[in-house]
């Protein structure tokens, strides 16, 4: 069962939850909205980041595919975040 | 084992001619790149087909005489996974070359609403001409999937290619498969006279012709350097069974002596 | 020769090539198919941002009328799916068959759960009278998730082929490639889900 446990997937995995109800959490109260939203976005893009890099095991390199990963999620994150905070309320 | 190669490349032509023939008389003429907006009034339809009736006539009319090519082009591919790559049934030969026949369809019956719209548009009500423009679009859209299966069949079988330097390279492959699924988003089309799902739409219109450009390009390209392939493993086959032959004469000579 | 034992562990972590570097998880023609996957959603990423930007007060409206909850339950379903598909691709590299059939099977019933979540979403819009065809925001909200439904019940079935083949197959390399490339397609199903979450429901107008 430790030796489950002690697996990178299986850390990921918690932190993936435990950045998951972190969301919620941001969700439920009442932080300033453009503050707790940018958050969110910026929660959720470490969280794809930790798909790609632990569950897809990019984090050792495999060019070009880890490159195609960390473009890819740059430019998302800098369109919702970028996108959200120019548009008019 | 040479013999049966022997169409193939002339059948491969036909893939960068009905490309040619599709842009240029479909396309361009036919007023198709991109099609108007659906939420356009009909009399903006109405007045396109009678300003531009002779231009239609022969961009329709040529693009329904060449539509045929399409399904010659996917023969010489179905020929090259017969031939080259399948050993124990044809199925996914089969399933390619059917996917390409049955492509001609939406393809050439849909020319001929253009094509009908274009004949006396002066006789007709702009509803109607809007109607014709239509059920052209409609059925080229929504006859996606008999192109879908031709491309996931035909990705199937070149990823089943043994050889150490496949016929044709994985991401071809793999590019033929998600392309042909990635056509499911026209099933939206018909719910939408606007937007990206629409007809004329960035997805449904820009994005899913150019993939299916794009991937006829680069199958064409690999097609013909199969067929070299394969000719040259018939003829190295060829002088294999020659050296056999002669091996097994010498022999029976050398037993004799 | 390695003994037995050291043999089982040394393949369970052997995804290194001989040169000592990690070598890519899965077949290469899956993570071509990924990238081209990934790319058409971050395409629809943009056209979503851009008619929210042109209709801002309409898409703040609509979005309030779906349940973050259900979204938070339903990533928490893909992350720990993603989990034990993850666990089952590493006891395939371990050799340990009944491991890889108990893993695959979690996983897909834990995944099944994401299902029943969006089936009980879209019902609940479409009896209030909500469908595609009610606004934009609404048009990419159906549009997005369903494509992406699409895409995990694709997972699903890929995911049911490799528990067939695991019964059957020989714990080789073969194999653990097929289930790596299943794997990888099953975390970008994941993913997906971790991005159109917080863009269709959670991003709060200023």
């Amino acid at each position: 069962m430790s030796a489950l446990f002690a697996l990178p997937i299986t850390r990921a995995w918690l932190a993936l939850v435990i950045a998951t109800l972190m969301v919620f959490a941001l969700v439920e109260n009442d932080a300033p909205a453009r503050l707790a939203t940018v958050a969110i976005v910026l929660i959720a893009s470490f969280k794809v980041r930790l798909v790609f890099l632990y569950f897809m095991e990019l984090a050792s390199g495999a060019m070009p595919w880890r490159l195609v990963a960390e473009i890819w999620m740059g430019a998302v994150t800098l369109l919702i975040v970028g996108a959200y905070l120019i548009t008019p309320a | 084992m040479l013999e049966r190669l022997r169409y193939l490349r002339l059948l491969a032509w036909c893939g960068p001619v009905f490309l040619f023939v599709f842009i240029v008389f479909w396309g361009l003429m036919g007023h198709n790149i991109p099609p108007f907006q659906p939420d356009v009034p009909a009399k903006v339809i109405g007045d396109y087909f009678r300003a531009d009736a002779n231009l239609i006539r022969l961009g329709m009319s040529m693009a329904m005489s060449f539509t045929v090519l399409y399904f010659m082009w996917g023969l010489s591919i179905a020929k090259v996974i017969e031939y080259g790559i399948e050993k124990d049934n044809n199925i996914l030969s089969t399933l390619a070359l059917w996917g390409a026949g049955l492509t001609v369809v939406p393809i050439m019956v849909s020319c001929v609403f253009w094509l009908a719209g274009a004949y006396r548009p002066e006789a007709l009500d702009d509803a109607i001409l809007q109607l014709l423009y239509d059920t052209a679009w409609l059925l080229i859209d929504m006859g996606y999937m008999v192109t879908t299966v031709q491309m996931i069949s035909m990705g199937v079988a070149f990823l089943q290619d043994k050889r150490a330097v496949p016929l044709v390279p994985k991401w071809l492959a793999w590019y033929g498969i998600w392309v042909g699924f990635s056509f499911v988003a026209e099933v939206l089309m018909p719910f939408f006279k606007s937007g990206i799902f629409a007809r004329s739409g960035t997805l449904n219109f820009w994005v899913e012709f150019f993939l299916w450009f794009f991937w006829i390009v680069f199958v064409t390209t690999y097609l013909f350097s199969a067929i070299k392939r394969l000719e040259a493993e018939a003829r190295g086959e060829t002088a294999q069974s020659r050296d056999t032959a002669a091996a097994g004469v010498g022999k029976a000579a050398g037993a004799s002596a | 020769m390695r003994p037995p034992e050291a043999t089982a562990d040394a393949r369970a972590e052997d995804t290194h090539s001989l040169t000592g570097q990690r070598k890519l998880v899965g077949d290469e023609g899956v993570w071509f198919f990924i990238s081209a996957d990934i790319s058409m959603f971050a395409l629809f990423f943009l056209l979503f941002m851009v008619e929210r930007y042109k209709a801002a007060a309409l898409f703040e409206q609509s979005r309030r009328l779906l349940d973050p909850a259900l979204g938070v339950l339903n990533t928490l379903i893909l992350l720990s799916s993603s989990w034990l598909v993850a666990l089952a691709v590493h006891s395939a590299r371990a050799g340990q068959r009944e491991a890889v059939r108990r893993y695959l099977t979690l996983g897909m019933l834990v995944g099944a759960g994401f299902a029943v979540t969006k089936i009980y979403e879209y019902w609940h819009k479409i009896s209030s009278g909500i469908t595609l065809l009610t606004n934009d925001f609404f048009m990419f909200y159906f549009a997005l998730t369903g494509l992406h439904f699409l895409h995990f019940a694709v997972g699903m079935g890929v995911l049911a082929v490799c528990l067939a083949k695991s019964r059957s197959d020989a714990m080789d390399e073969h194999f653990v490639v097929w289930i790596e490339s299943s794997g990888c397609y099953w975390h970008m199903v994941d993913l997906l889900w971790i991005v159109l979450f917080p863009m269709l429901y959670l991003l709060h107008a200023a």
